[in-house]
């Protein structure tokens, strides 16, 4: 049993990631490179209307622009990316079907593995699964359950064929093709992702959920979910993901579109796990990711929470723009980072329409030689009357080589406005440790207790079935042993 | 001294007072009781002209002068004083500014000149003892890291100095331990002449051991329900507020 | 795209550069030593230019409107009635030892004979101190910021401050700057105030004349083990002034460094770089900062707190009171650096929004490299508390004498902290005539 404070870091930091295995399973995988010839292959394959294509293009053109100027304002250097030694197409050879039967046995398992049973009776009671690995959805479960209330849960690939015109309408216009240069690459070869759509009135009656897993070596992810609310509609969303173990570093670049009419209400939760690279640095999944909901009717709600555990680099701030009167954004996060993990991210609140309140709350936990930053901004343009913003952002510090920072940006065009944001730096007092010894615990148990507590306001915020998995993570992030 | 007629009001669009009736007279005390969300707070707050609440019907008539038409300030220079249930705290203010300020111009409002410091230190000095008040605690920012006793003797304090015709003391027993309570009512009953009156509001009749009213009130659900002598108070002690809620009913059905 | 400016008035800046050698104004031969400095320092500037509003430091900054104009090196030395200014700017009640400078240069016939152990030196005296190789540019220059560089560059000289002995009363440093045309007026400082030094010091800035002036001040402090600083930094300044104020200072062991800023509606443009840095164990870095602004006033105030050593204490306060169609910038960073255990860092931030025109923009930044310490900041953005206005108009207070008192009251806070009577009652006199209560009624009124 560890005895100083070092011993414990240390094993923290030798934690094996548990989702690390690979599948082996047939895969058509497109070779490394990305041009226009790229593009029209991916969105062929996936038998697209014109109007895809075109946007695509258009994507990839302001891609070539934006990547010419890298961004610098991040609090890390960001690593040279070579996007032509990236493959953007890897799919498992058997395409979706009809019936789980049809499904390669082998994905099964691996969903199986990872926790996420496929097959409906076995599948946690109440929520429905889109399971995406590499590039396409493999299946997704409840589907017809759904139908019956109007509700359409599908693959982006069926949406795009199925429901076109909505896709249309919606498709870019929160994340548009140049809002940067991660998200002008989705646009140019997003592969799949989930669509969702809640008609006038109708609460979702489960969870939704999609499960992410990178499997094909050398590719990247780049999955796009879209997801809108009509007038009174609510739904809870689900977002969870795992990569094999790998030397080389994996992209991920996704983009996340939410759309909340009047009285509607969108809850995204993310439990991100992706191979964080092993404890000398290598390896890992970088992390980055454009997510932005629009409260666009008056009194519609966009509710974020994330756990961020996994990936070497993280980059991603989930945001709301509060166009409606009397909309409500909010954000909820916890990072960890360990080893040489860096975690940059936070959200955007902004805020446009009267009475419009917003609320953040960021824990940080940095241990080992990580970096862990929060970056938000919160704006109240001038017709913002009576906005509110409280947020709060906390940062834990394990051991003495890591790194927490706090940058938040407060921009206020309004005198009706009230916006408090606070900020603490503190390491686990020796005293609290000591309290919890006296009771019985052990330091390294102690340790695990204080930070889930820490956590708590965040974690609380996370459907059940998801909290579980949340406390789960931390806990094995921490030391493996504490639920 | 004051005169309530069908009293309406609304917080949020919500109806609180759904038509309050109420006379007091020079050298009265009225006790208003109720159990909570009856509207006791309200009443108090519409009184003092909080722009929170909405008047949506009735009068308020105060010395003769439409009360509602009255800013808050007007209303307290023409002799109106309330103390808060939650007095607010201003860093930065200092208590003895902040009266200085405010006697001025409530005497200014009367036709009466300012008082010189020596003056205004002396009735301080005899004021604070009236409610065994700490001279460190005058010298610090308006009910800054006050207790919850201090804050409500701060109250009393004001109440002292300013000298209001009418006084409505918003559940100013709560948080109070059985000293601050007795220091407070003994600072209510040296104040109390024929020439002013007091609005005592309350949900214990623990207060009214200490000043006895002339008349207590049951507000409930947005009305005067019921009136009487400070004998109501201890009947309501004793079978709670229940027992009014049912004879209410009986008497509606 | 650049992240930097290269407009005319940097054209002019280019062509008009000179050594102070080559220079006919200059009576006085910089050491070679300094002259590197200088060169190095043209060199920075030529390269970088001004910062644009792409840079993180100035985003919310644009330098490119103020600075459109050439501000030209003035030719000859401006003549100004200086005794009716000082009498103006002269703190009644505050029984300083004044020290008059205009345009950067010394006044030595108009200035206050300085109390043993303090000495002011100017022209070669400054330049040929010991200090003066030991310390100029050695400090402001590290940050890198192209508009320091580009005062190291063009200065003809500097002053030096170096206190030897406690002072019994307060020094005050009028800085009055005068031109008949749009003038570039760069003016720099180094002080080192010795060991278990302990003395108050008041900056106060002024303008004489109404053509456009680009001021740019540097100041290099050196604290030494055990010194006690206060700095009253009152800034006066006129529409037609752009500032630019950099003050960069090194604390030694056990020194206590409080620094109180305020600026009033007035220069059109105002850049404070109030930056400290802790390089001896238990010191203390209080850096306080009360503005009201006002018309179109740009007030940015940009502050460093770096806590490169352990047990060091810092504390750091501003508010912002902002009028009419006014921008207020806060940026405070801490920095804890590695290995910097036992650091108490707090940082506080408050606007109030008196006008629908207004904009903030704060920005309080933590980064933080050791785990043994206790840092926080807190930043509100608001309006005067609704239920405080109330409260005090039950009293009987009107509306407006509420409003103007529960401003003072905000402001109070900054102002307590001024821990010298005759400067607080002069800085509340300078609130109360710069503040319009008026506009400060609620939004929709």
């Amino acid at each position: 049993m560890p005895t100083t404070d070092q011993d414990i870091l240390q094993k923290y930091s030798d934690q094996e990631y548990e989702f690390g295995f690979e599948t082996r399973v047939e895969m058509e995988i497109l070779p490394p490179g990305l041009n226009e010839e790229t593009v029209r292959f991916i969105s062929a394959k996936k038998e697209e209307p014109e109007w895809l294509l075109q946007w695509r293009l258009k994507g990839l053109e302001h891609f070539r622009r934006l990547s010419q100027e890298m961004p610098e304002w991040q609090n890390f250097k960001l690593p040279h990316i070579d996007f032509q030694a990236i493959s953007y197409y890897a799919a498992p050879k058997k395409r979706k079907l009809n019936s789980l039967d049809e499904v390669d046995p082998e994905i099964l398992a691996t969903f199986e593995k990872l926790g996420i049973p496929l097959e409906e009776q076995k599948v946690l009671a109440g929520v429905a699964v889109d399971a995406v690995m590499d590039s396409v959805s493999v299946k997704t479960t409840f589907q017809e359950k759904l139908r019956e209330k109007g509700i359409i849960f599908c693959s982006m690939g069926e949406a795009i064929k199925n429901h076109p015109d909505l896709v249309k309408k919606y498709l870019g216009s929160v994340v548009p093709y140049s809002d940067n240069v991660f998200a002008a690459l989705n646009a140019a070869v997003f592969s799949d992702g989930s669509f969702c759509y809640v008609p006038k009135g109708v609460r979702c009656p489960m969870e939704l959920s999609t499960y992410f897993r990178i499997n094909a070596s050398n590719t990247g992810q780049f999955e796009r979910t879209l997801i809108i609310a009509e007038e009174g509609a609510y739904v809870s969303y689900l977002e969870g993901c795992t990569a094999p173990k790998r030397d080389e570093n994996q992209l991920h670049a996704a983009v996340v579109e939410l759309i909340a009419l009047d009285h509607a209400e969108i809850k995204y939760s993310t439990v991100q796990n992706w191979f964080p690279g092993d404890k000398n640095g290598n390896g890992g999944v970088f992390n980055f990711v454009t997510k932005r909901g629009i409260c666009k009717g008056p009194h519609s709600k966009i509710s974020w929470t994330q756990v961020e555990t996994g990936s070497a680099i993280t980059w991603k701030y989930p945001s709301v723009i509060l166009q409606g009167d009397y909309s409500v954004g909010e954000f909820y996060s916890v990072a960890m980072t360990r080893n040489h993990q860096i975690a940059d991210t936070g959200t955007k609140m902004i805020h446009l329409g009267k009475h419009t309140r917003s609320r953040i709350i960021s824990k940080g936990i940095s241990a080992g030689y990580s970096q862990n930053s929060y970056r938000g901004q919160v704006r109240v343009g001038p017709r913002a009357d009576y906005a509110r913003n409280f947020t709060q952002c906390d940062s834990l510090l394990l051991g003495d080589k890591c790194g927490a920072h706090t940058f938040p940006y407060i921009d206020c065009q309004n005198p009706t406005a009230i916006l408090e944001h606070e900020a603490t730096t503190s390491k686990i007092a020796e005293d609290q440790i000591f309290y919890l010894n006296q009771r019985g615990l052990d330091t390294e148990k102690a340790v695990a207790l204080i930070v889930n507590g820490y956590a708590r306001e965040v974690l609380n915020n996370l459907p059940m079935e998801f909290a579980v998995e949340a406390q789960k993570l931390l806990a094995i992030s921490l030391d493996g042993s504490v639920g | 001294m004051l005169q309530i007629k069908n009293l309406q009001a609304s917080v949020n669009g919500e109806p609180i007072l759904k038509g309050v009736d109420l006379e007091v007279k020079a050298g009265e005390i009225h006790a208003i009781m109720g159990p909570n969300g009856s509207g006791k707070s309200t009443l108090a707050s519409v009184l003092a002209g909080n722009e929170l609440y909405e008047v949506t019907g009735g009068e308020v008539w105060f010395e003769g002068k439409n009360l509602l038409e009255m800013a808050p300030e007007i209303r307290a220079r023409e002799g109106l004083f309330m103390a808060f249930q939650y007095p607010v705290e201003i860093p930065g203010v200092s208590n003895i500014n902040f009266l200085k300020t405010a006697l001025a111009e409530i005497r200014e409002h009367r036709g009466l000149p300012p008082l010189s410091a020596k003056e205004f230190m002396q009735r301080l000095k005899e004021k604070q003892e009236l409610v065994e008040f700490n001279a460190s605690l005058v010298n610090r920012s308006l009910n800054e890291g006050f207790s919850g006793g201090e804050k409500k003797r701060n109250e009393i304090l004001q109440l002292a100095m300013l000298e209001p015709k009418l006084a409505i003391l918003d559940e100013t027993d709560s948080g109070l331990d059985i000293d601050a309570l007795r220091i407070v009512a003994n600072g209510v009953n040296k104040l109390r002449s024929k020439d002013n009156a007091f609005i005592i509001i309350t949900h214990y009749q623990r207060l009214l051991q200490y000043i006895i009213p002339d008349y207590v009130h049951v507000l409930y659900d947005g009305r005067i329900i019921k009136s009487g002598t400070k004998e109501l108070a201890y009947e309501l002690e004793e079978k709670g507020y229940d027992w009014i809620k049912e004879s209410v009913q009986a008497s509606l059905s | 795209m650049s992240k930097s400016i290269f407009n005319s008035f940097y054209q002019y800046l280019i062509e008009n550069y000179r050594l102070p050698e080559d220079n006919q104004r200059n009576d006085v031969t910089w050491p070679k030593a300094l002259l590197e400095h200088k060169q190095k320092a043209f060199e920075f500037f030529k390269t970088h230019g001004f910062p644009s509003t792409k840079q993180e430091d100035w985003k919310y900054t644009n330098l490119a409107g103020p600075l459109q104009q050439v501000f030209h090196i003035p030719a000859n030395d401006t003549v100004a009635d200086l005794k009716t200014a000082i009498a103006n700017a002269s703190i009644k009640d505050a029984h300083a030892y004044h020290i008059v400078l205009l345009n950067g240069k010394w006044q030595r016939e108009l200035s206050d004979p300085l109390p043993d152990g303090v000495h002011f030196l100017d022209g070669k005296d400054a330049l040929h101190h010991y200090y003066a190789e030991e310390y100029f540019a050695s400090l402001a220059d590290p940050t890198g910021v192209s508009l320091v560089a580009m005062n190291t560059a063009f200065i003809p000289a500097f002053n030096l401050l170096h206190i030897q002995k406690s002072t019994d009363r307060p020094l005050h440093i009028m800085h009055f700057y005068a031109a008949n045309e749009p003038a570039f007026l760069p003016e720099r400082l180094l002080l080192v105030a010795e060991e278990s030094v302990q003395t108050q010091w008041i900056d106060t800035f002024h303008q004489l004349t109404s053509a456009p002036v680009f001021i740019n001040y540097v100041a290099e402090q050196f604290l030494k083990e055990h010194v006690a600083m206060d700095i009253f930094l009152i800034n006066q300044l006129p529409s037609s002034a752009v500032v630019f104020h950099h003050s960069e200072t090194y604390l030694h062991s056990q020194s206590t460094y409080h620094h109180v800023n305020f600026s009033f509606p007035g220069a059109g443009f105002i850049r404070n770089n109030i930056n400290a840095r802790m390089q001896g164990s238990s010191s203390e870095a209080n850096l306080w900062g009360l503005y009201l602004s006002g018309g179109q006033q740009l007030v940015d105030n940009h502050t460093i707190v770096d806590h490169q050593v352990a047990s060091c204490n810092s504390n750091e306060w501003y508010k912002g009171i902002l009028q009419d169609k006014s921008t207020g910038v806060f940026n405070g960073k801490i920095f804890v650096e590695k290995g910097a255990q036992k650091t108490n860092a707090f940082q506080k931030n408050n606007a109030i929004l008196l006008s629908r025109e207004a904009t903030v923009h704060a920005k309080p930044q933590l980064e933080i490299f050791a785990d043994d310490v206790k840092c926080s900041h807190g930043s509100t953005v608001g309006q005067m508390n609704e239920d405080a206005l109330f409260y005090l108009r039950t009293r009987g207070l009107s509306e407006l004498t509420a409003r103007q008192l529960l401003i003072e009251a905000f402001a109070y806070d900054i102002l307590s902290k001024v821990q010298n009577d005759a400067v607080a009652h002069h800085v509340m006199q300078l609130l109360r005539q710069h503040l319009h209560v008026e506009s400060a009624l609620p939004a929709g009124a």
